[in-house]
């Protein structure tokens, strides 16, 4: 039984370890893209963006400029490219400048901000 | 069926209802039905503030953190909910809400009333944990249009909803004692008005373990469990909104003695082995329909069916049970004025239970009696009618006065059920509320009980089956409020007595060999008093503490004792961190139980139990599109030691595997993978 769970400790520390070793600098294929996003209208819509960014594969960092509703991402060109985040974007419900938003993850987006992606007037006056 | 097909037409003319009265009108969208939304993504559970009831929600994040395979284990993470083996054999989990049985709280699955009668015992396993995306403990008495059923509370359980789910997600789990299962779910909507979701679960648990290794028992059953839910949504522009699920479930188990084969049973004078077989079949449907007349009217119909049949086997007996069941249900919502509100409607219950407990007349040498020992029969048709004023003076003040009426045609008697509350909100954030009503449940001899079929005992039962009655009442208090900028801290403290009028008690104590049964005669409650807190010290670490005291006493032969496998106390410390984005997440959950009365037994031990340590912890890793999760159950490898009495004499009077008061499984480790398509 004992054996059984240090096994596992094992594994969870040798999972750790991978992931923290993955924060290193700015990589050296690292690019700059800046991704319109028309369907921002408030800041309660930040959270599905930064969420989706996050967990997309080869981005970087990214910057949120609210006043031309774009968000300025860095990426590594080896890894991803600019329509692929887009896509992305809009998957979770974000409609982006090339890509309607998926209209089941739209659903999920907060109430404020669902008229703005589906593309209608916006209802937080934005 | 037969018995109720008269029933049947009728209800479907009335479920038409709704569609005539959508053709002739034609109205703009007033109201929809009361959707449930969850909050923020990330809370794990949270008091329902604005209602009236207290309400505590476990959400579906909530349920990721542990391993829930199933509904009787997603409940580590609160303390209003006690979850324990019903005995060392079968495997089953039973809850207990405010010291009482699950029997007492009403199990509903949206809103409808689920898992009664027979299928309560099993019921727990028959809900995946994955398929579900909220379940909401109210305490205390329930609203009236629920029936009245609920004495010590509602538990309601809300799957995941096909417009709102992915459209596909899988999950995988494997523990260290190979048991395996498999949830997938599928979401699809045709258009804005029709969308379907096909739930499908499969468990298997392949190895025999018996851990300890005193007994040659297995530990838990061999099991397997196929369960499918199909459900339809349409929602028109007008209003009209149709919910309609269906649910079919198999299981079988082998538990007991590892030698037990399946169909010892019936070999004549060669069982030698303790054996545990079970299979279950059962069929679930509801139909759930409902539209605004006008801009204050709001029609609601609930239609719901479902047919179980059980057989099982416990050694040298065994025990059936069919049940059918028929419910419906028309309400009416009428907004009165600017502040009141008005509910009332029409319900009819038909239900048909059947158990029958035989013995095995091929064992020799067996000290119980052969032949029948019990048969139960009870078919009721309750037809009530009810009303509920709301009255509600924005945030700060809220009343709901319920009344219901009903005729049990089983026991023949007029049944009054009155049912009150209240919400006060003096300040913000902090809230008081008070609840008190009357119950009614017609017990089932044996399935309430199902634990004592793993023992040999006596089972003494005459008489009538009485109709049982109980009062509720209690207060709560909330508060909320931040040290500093999202470092809230919430309290909820709370206190609930249920003081019974009539009950079926079942008396453990007046021989260790024997179980009587009869109706209460003197006092019967429970008080319990519950504190929760939870703060934030550090951003994204959440602490979470709880405690619990109860006091819950039963007359026994005139003696006023403690009720068996009752905590006197419990406490409850979750701790959960996760990293931004919650791309770690780390869960332990540590729950401290204290002693328990055991009634008399064969084995030695009586009295009271020792207090005990159980711990759980999980890791979650989530990545674009799955998630990986592994974790420990049992951290601490407490267990019961000698949990099977007379284990080498199977079919003598001192076998006994139902005085199970702590885990019987030691320390498990699991992982499991979660994959999503939106």
């Amino acid at each position: 039984m004992m054996k059984r769970f240090l096994l596992f400790l094992a594994i969870m520390a040798t999972l750790c370890g991978t992931i923290s070793a993955q924060n290193k600098k700015l990589p050296a294929d690292a690019k700059t893209a800046q991704i319109n996003i028309p369907g921002w209208c408030c800041n309660s819509l930040n959270p599905t963006i930064e969420n989706t960014l996050a967990y997309e594969r080869g981005v970087v960092s990214w910057t949120l400029d609210k006043e031309h509703k774009r968000v300025n991402v860095v990426y590594r060109s080896k890894k991803t490219n600019p329509d692929r985040i887009e896509k992305s974007l809009s998957d979770n419900g974000v409609r982006t400048e090339h890509y309607a938003a998926n209209p089941r993850a739209i659903k999920d987006l907060p109430k404020c901000c669902q008229p703005a992606n589906r593309g209608e007037q916006s209802s937080c006056g934005h | 069926m037969k018995k109720y097909s008269f029933l049947v037409i009728p209800l479907l003319l009335l479920m038409a209802l709704p569609l005539v009265v959508e053709a002739q009108d034609t109205l703009p969208k007033v109201k929809t039905l009361p959707t449930f939304r969850l909050r923020a993504r990330h809370e794990r559970s949270f008091q329902k503030l604005s209602s009236v009831e207290q309400n505590e929600v476990i959400t579906a994040d909530g349920l990721k953190g542990l391993a829930c395979c199933n509904l009787g284990e997603s409940f580590e993470n609160s303390a209003s909910v006690d979850v324990g083996y019903s005995d060392a054999v079968t495997g089953s989990r039973q809850i207990q809400l405010l010291g009482l049985t699950g029997i007492y709280s009403q199990m509903m699955l949206e809103n409808i009333p689920f898992l009664r009668g027979v299928a309560a015992p099993y019921g727990l396993g028959f809900v995946p944990g994955q398929w579900l995306e909220s379940i909401s403990v109210s305490k205390g008495a329930g609203t009236v249009k629920n029936g009245y059923e609920s004495i010590t509370g509602t538990i309601n359980l809300e799957y995941e909803k096909p417009q709102r789910g992915n459209r596909f997600s899988l999950n995988l789990y494997e523990n260290s004692d190979l048991k395996s299962e498999i949830t997938a779910k599928l979401n699809h909507q045709f258009n804005d008005h029709l969308s379907t979701g096909l739930l499908v679960f499969g468990a298997k648990n392949m190895l025999s373990v018996d851990h300890l290794g005193h007994d040659g028992y297995r530990d838990f059953p061999l099991q397997t469990q196929v369960n499918v839910v199909n459900r339809w949504l349409y929602q028109a522009d007008n209003g009209f909104n149709s919910i309609t699920l269906f649910n079919y479930t198999y299981e079988d188990r082998l538990g007991g003695d590892m030698r037990y084969q399946r169909g010892d049973f019936q070999k004549q004078d060669t069982l030698r082995y303790y054996g545990i077989e079970g299979d279950t079949r059962r069929f679930h449907f509801f139909t759930k329909n409902g539209m605004p007349l006008n801009s204050k009217v709001g029609f609601g119909s609930q239609l719901s069916y479902s047919y179980t049949d059980q057989s099982s086997i416990y050694g040298i007996k065994s025990y059936n049970n069919q049940e059918q069941d028929v419910y419906a249900n028309l309400l009416l919502d009428i907004e009165t004025g600017a502040l009141t509100n008005l509910s009332c409607g029409i319900s009819l219950r038909g239900s048909s239970i059947r158990e029958e407990l035989v013995g095995n007349p091929h064992v020799s040498g067996c000290v119980i009696d052969y032949g029948t020992f019990l048969s139960n029969d009870i078919s009721e048709v309750v037809p009530g009618a009810y009303a509920e004023y709301t009255l509600k003076a924005g945030t700060l003040f809220t009343a709901t006065a319920g009344l219901r009426y009903d005729y049990n045609s089983f026991h023949s008697r007029h049944l009054v059920t009155p049912r009150i509350h209240m919400r006060w909100e003096p300040v913000q954030s902090l809230i008081f509320r008070a609840s008190a009503g009357r119950g009614f449940r017609t017990p089932n001899v044996v399935a309430d009980n199902i634990g004592i079929l793993a023992s040999n005992r006596n089972i003494h039962f005459a008489g009538q089956v009485p109709l049982e009655e109980a009062w509720n009442g209690g207060f709560n208090i909330n508060k909320n409020f931040s040290l500093s900028d999202e470092r809230k801290v919430k309290i909820t403290a709370d206190v609930y007595h249920t003081e019974f009028v009539s009950q079926l008690v079942a008396d453990l104590d007046q021989s260790a060999t024997d179980v009587y049964f009869y109706s209460l005669d003197g006092r019967s409650f429970s008080t319990v008093a519950q504190l929760d807190m939870s703060y934030e010290p550090i951003r994204n670490f959440e602490i979470s503490l709880a405690g619990k005291l109860s006091n819950v006493k039963c007359t026994y032969q005139g003696v006023l004792m403690d009720k068996p496998y009752t905590s006197k106390w419990r406490a409850l410390l979750v701790l959960t961190y996760h990293t931004p984005f919650e791309k770690w997440r780390f869960d332990l959950t540590t729950q401290l139980n204290g002693p328990q009365r055991l009634p008399l037994n064969v084995s030695q031990h009586n009295g009271y139990t020792n207090t005990y340590i159980y711990m759980l912890g999980q890791v979650t890793r989530k990545f674009k599109r799955c998630e990986l999760y592994g974790g420990v159950e049992n951290i601490t490898n407490y267990v019961q030691q000698h949990p099977i009495a007379g284990y080498d004499q199977p079919f003598s009077q001192v076998f006994d595997a139902s005085v199970v008061y702590a885990p019987l499984m030691g320390r498990l480790f699991y992982l499991g993978f979660r994959y999503n398509v939106r």
